[in-house]
């Protein structure tokens, strides 16, 4: 049994492997693609809308109020990045339904990968709105001190991002293979169905927490606030 | 290792080829679509609210034109009953005058009706009269109706006062005064004797007596000269017929002018009236 569809490689040229999670990881790259553009394509802005530019509506509301709730800033910049890692993920793991199918997210490869983007998207985001130096200033904060412990907080959130997600899909990916093999009716058919819940609520715990280090990243400081600080600097 | 680097690269990139696709294909659009369904939404309710507004305003003016028209209802339905008044009286006031001047012209023409009615039945009465008389006195008594008559006419003449008064005989007495005698029918000569010497021994004096024949003259004979006349015949007695069929016929015309005169409206429970008149229906008298 393999723990990881990375194992499964099906080209390899040199260091370049092609392996069942790039193989899948671009089906369902296509599958979001293609069915995006079929829907969006023909769009209405009056009168009766299709069932689908209903669903897809309904999905990117949904998105949008996570972000504005949990981040309390304008939700649009941040959709595409946490829209598409929900997304991906969500999808990934509800097609693990179908057989034969391995979930890319089921690789620490690409978990590891997300998270990096994560990782990434955080600075770059946070650098962007308050600037470079107010915000590697925060690594410092409340104290010079603190700047050890804050760098490694953010490396090790970054590593728990990636095998959280991992451990889930694989461990449920083990559990069915293992339930199979020990009880092969009715059981492993309801653990299938309990991993598509516990696959969606994976998606949507990458994507919080994903969205709550980008808006702590980018939190700017309201004039009340900052006199406050220097307050506390000049105590 | 469970970590193979080269795919972690490449999934690097797949993802963020991914999220530039659905950017391009998915949250753009339905972003857009959302954003332009919400202002259509707005800009359909932004109309709605000038229609409601708009609405408000004509239904607010309607309802100050109501409380005006309400309020100016009573004006104008006094106006109006008092104008309905007036022109019922008008109308009623036509009424009876044009009923009244039907009314006379009927009764005139009725008059002039009565009054041929009248002549006919003079006419045909006397004409009657005589030949009744006369084939009664035929049957009865043997006589001629015409030989009586003249014999009573003498003997009336004979009687004519001796000393007649200044007025009356003094034209009369003059010698060789033109007396005419008219009659119906013809006088024979014996009695055209005798009704000159009875005159002459009346009057005594010459006369010139001149002789003629009247239809007109009912049956009888009729002497003048100068302003004398003696006239005897039926005429008086048919004209006494006739005035008391006249007086007959004024009797009954006087009881119907003073129902005409009478003539009252007579409100209807509907409040429009009518006059209760019924114009008798000519009478065509029948002529012979």
């Amino acid at each position: 049994m393999k723990i990881t569809p990375d194992l499964i490689v099906l080209r390899q040229w040199g260091p370049i492997g092609i392996n069942a999670t790039l193989v899948f990881t671009w089906l369902i790259m296509a599958l979001l693609v293609i069915g995006s553009r079929l829907i969006t394509r023909r769009l209405v802005t009056h009168g009766k809308m299709s069932r689908m530019q209903n669903l897809l509506e309904i999905i990117v509301t949904f998105i949008r109020k996570q972000i504005s709730d949990v981040g309390n800033q304008e939700p649009d910049r941040f959709l595409p990045f946490i829209g598409t890692l929900f997304l991906f993920i969500a999808v990934s793991n509800l097609l693990s339904i179908i057989p034969g199918y391995l979930p890319p997210t089921g690789s620490l490869s690409t978990t590891t990968a997300l998270a990096l983007c994560v990782f990434k998207a955080v600075p770059l985001y946070g650098i962007s709105t308050q600037g470079a130096v107010a915000y590697f200033k925060n690594y410092a904060k409340p104290s010079i001190f603190m700047l050890p412990l804050n760098v490694m907080g953010e490396l090790s959130r970054t590593l728990a991002l990636a095998v959280r997600l991992f451990g889930n899909v694989m461990s449920g990916t083990m559990i069915g293979g293992i339930l199979l093999s020990v009880t092969p009716l009715i059981f492993p058919v309801v653990m299938q169905a309990f991993g598509l819940l516990t696959g969606l609520i994976q998606a949507y715990i990458f994507a919080i927490l994903a969205t709550v280090f980008i808006s702590a990243a980018t939190e700017v400081q309201s004039p009340g606030q900052a006199s406050q600080s220097h307050q506390e600097k000049g105590e | 290792m469970l970590i193979d680097w080269f795919t972690v690269s490449a999934q690097i990139i797949n993802f963020l080829i991914l999220v530039a696709l659905l950017k391009r294909f998915l949250y753009g659009p339905v972003i857009k679509a959302m954003d332009a369904r919400e202002a259509g939404i707005a800009a359909r309710l932004r109309e709605a609210e000038e229609h409601i507004a708009a609405a408000d305003d004509e239904a607010q003016a309607w309802r100050e034109k109501n409380r005006d028209f309400e309020a100016n209802l009573a004006a104008m339905m006094e106006k109006a009953e008092k104008e309905m008044e007036a022109r019922k009286g008008e109308l009623l006031q036509e009424a009876r005058g044009e009923v009244k001047a039907r009314l006379t012209a009927w009764l005139e023409a009725l008059k002039g009706e009565k009054a041929a009615f009248l002549n006919d039945v003079f006419r045909h009465t006397s004409a009657a009269f005589v030949q009744v008389s006369r084939s009664a006195l035929r049957s009865l008594a043997g006589v001629e109706l015409e030989r009586q008559i003249l014999q009573v006419f003498v003997k009336r003449l004979s009687e004519l006062p001796a000393n007649p008064s200044e007025t009356d005989a003094a034209p009369l007495l003059s010698p060789g005064s033109r007396v005419v005698v008219t009659s119906s029918f013809e006088i024979p000569p014996d009695l055209r004797s005798v009704i000159e010497r009875t005159c002459r021994e009346s009057m005594r004096c010459e006369c010139r007596f001149h002789y003629e024949i009247s239809p007109a003259l009912l049956c009888g004979v009729e002497l003048r000269t100068g302003s004398l006349r003696v006239s005897w015949n039926l005429e008086e007695y048919l004209r006494d017929l006739e005035k008391n069929l006249d007086i007959e016929f004024d009797g009954r015309f006087s009881l119907l002018a003073e129902d005409t005169d009478s003539i009252k409206p007579d409100r209807s429970p509907g409040g429009l009236s009518r006059t209760d008149v019924e114009i008798p229906a000519q009478k065509h008298t029948a002529t012979s």
